[in-house]
């Protein structure tokens, strides 16, 4: 799925829907079942729409416009009145809502959105997490509040420059900005998308160090060295807390 | 409904019958205002294409011109579209005398129409092209009055008419450019 399509980089609507495809697969691969009530119901409203005018169709081809001169105000009154409702569903109700689903971590509803000519993706996360709660052989969980985040990004962080969607980063972004999400796949929470997958401490982060270094504990080495030295020049207390501080 | 396990792109049922919504609704709702004008207008054939000189300077050829049925009752220099029954193509010329058959009272008590028309570009009127013995032709055979016109606007139409080919060759062009 991921870097096997090449897409106009250009295309606003070709970034947003590869990504709007992205989401659910990768959402549905942490365990979130999704949940197609809305889908199932804008498809309901919009085929019978079509139905009603297919059977008018079907009529005018086969008996002729006289024999379908009395269906054809209450077909379009009706066609009209769905066509009302399938158009409300879409504009108010799903709103560019891509994925609604629950997981064990919460629930979870998301809407993305572009506007014109601004290659940003603008994300509105709505969830309900569930902690679980008490030990590991009770089943109780709690819901959380329902928050609402919005986020937004530019789809220069998981496109390249020649239009491949790179899933990783993306990943990451959902995880690392939505609570539930993260909980449910820890190791894509980093704090800089792109980099490493491994959260690192601030010392880490402030030395620039890799994965496999053992500089850090060759530091905690000196700093223990150098209070066992001061503790040993001063007296316990003070030395103790001066080690820590010092520097 | 169901979710696929494996990592390969799964076949994705509702994103298909999405698509093909989309483009099912288009037709649907262009062919049910097609039906809306033809039941407003209360005429199988709401908007024609003019396809001879025989009503110049009035209309040219390949003016797109539109029919309402709803006036029951003809007047002199009304433009009624006759479409007499085996004919392929109807006659769009005006009415210059109207009578009513007082020997043939209809089902709803009303007498019988007869109109004469004439082409305003001819020198005769129609009743040469009218079928054999008829002198009149019945409101019943008119499938509308001419309410209204906009001009050229039906000669890709004519030529396309003439011509079967072209369509043919148009719909292969956007069919290569739409992919």
């Amino acid at each position: 799925m991921s870097a096997t399509t090449k897409i106009a980089v250009h295309s606003l609507a070709d970034l947003k829907n590869t990504s709007d495809d992205a989401l659910p697969n990768y959402l549905t691969s942490l365990k979130f079942k999704q949940n197609h009530t809305q889908t199932d119901i804008r498809l309901a409203l919009g085929y019978t729409a079509v139905a009603i005018s297919g059977a008018l169709f079907y009529i005018d081809w086969k008996f002729g416009w006289e024999v379908t001169k009395p269906y054809t105000a209450p077909a379009v009154i009706a066609y009209f009145i769905l066509n009302t409702a399938f158009s409300y569903w879409i504009w108010f109700v799903e709103n560019g809502v891509i994925f609604e689903g629950e997981g064990k971590t919460g629930k979870l509803r998301i809407q993305t959105s572009t506007k014109k000519h601004m290659p940003v993706y603008n994300l509105t996360a709505i969830f309900t997490p569930t902690y679980a709660s008490g030990s590991s052989s009770s089943s109780k969980s709690t819901t959380g509040p329902q928050q609402t985040l919005h986020l937004r990004a530019p789809f220069t962080r998981w496109f390249t420059a020649d239009g491949y969607f790179v899933a990783k980063p993306f990943q990451q972004w959902l995880a690392s900005e939505i609570p539930i999400i993260g909980a449910a796949d820890p190791k894509n929470v980093v704090e800089d998308i792109g980099r490493g997958n491994q959260t690192q401490t601030e010392a880490e982060r402030v030395l620039n160090l890799g994965g496999d270094s053992n500089v850090l504990e060759v530091l905690e080495q000196l700093k223990k060295g150098a209070a066992a030295v001061g503790g040993g020049a001063g007296t316990g207390s003070s030395a103790g807390k001066g080690g820590k501080r010092r520097k | 409904m169901h979710h696929s396990t494996t990592i390969s792109a799964p076949f994705h049922l509702r994103r298909l019958l999405s698509e093909v919504l989309t483009i099912a609704w288009v037709l649907a709702t262009c062919y049910l205002l097609w039906a809306s004008l033809r039941y407003v207008t209360d005429s199988k054939h709401p908007v024609l294409v003019v396809s001879s000189e025989s009503m110049e300077p009035a209309f040219y050829r390949g003016d797109v011109i539109f029919l309402s049925n709803c006036q029951q009752k003809i007047h002199v220099g009304d433009i009624p579209v006759v479409w007499f029954q085996n004919r392929s193509l109807p006659m769009v010329h005006r009415a210059i005398e109207v009578h009513y058959a007082a020997d043939s009272v209809k089902a709803d008590s009303t007498f019988r129409q007869l109109v004469l028309t004439k082409g305003d570009n001819n020198d005769v009127d129609d009743r040469v092209l009218y079928p054999e013995g008829r002198e009149y032709a019945y409101r019943e055979e008119v499938v509308g009055l001419v309410k209204g016109y906009v001009p050229y606007a039906g000669w890709l139409s004519l030529i396309v008419s003439d011509r079967q080919w072209i369509l043919y060759l148009m719909l292969g062009a956007v069919a290569l450019f739409v992919r």
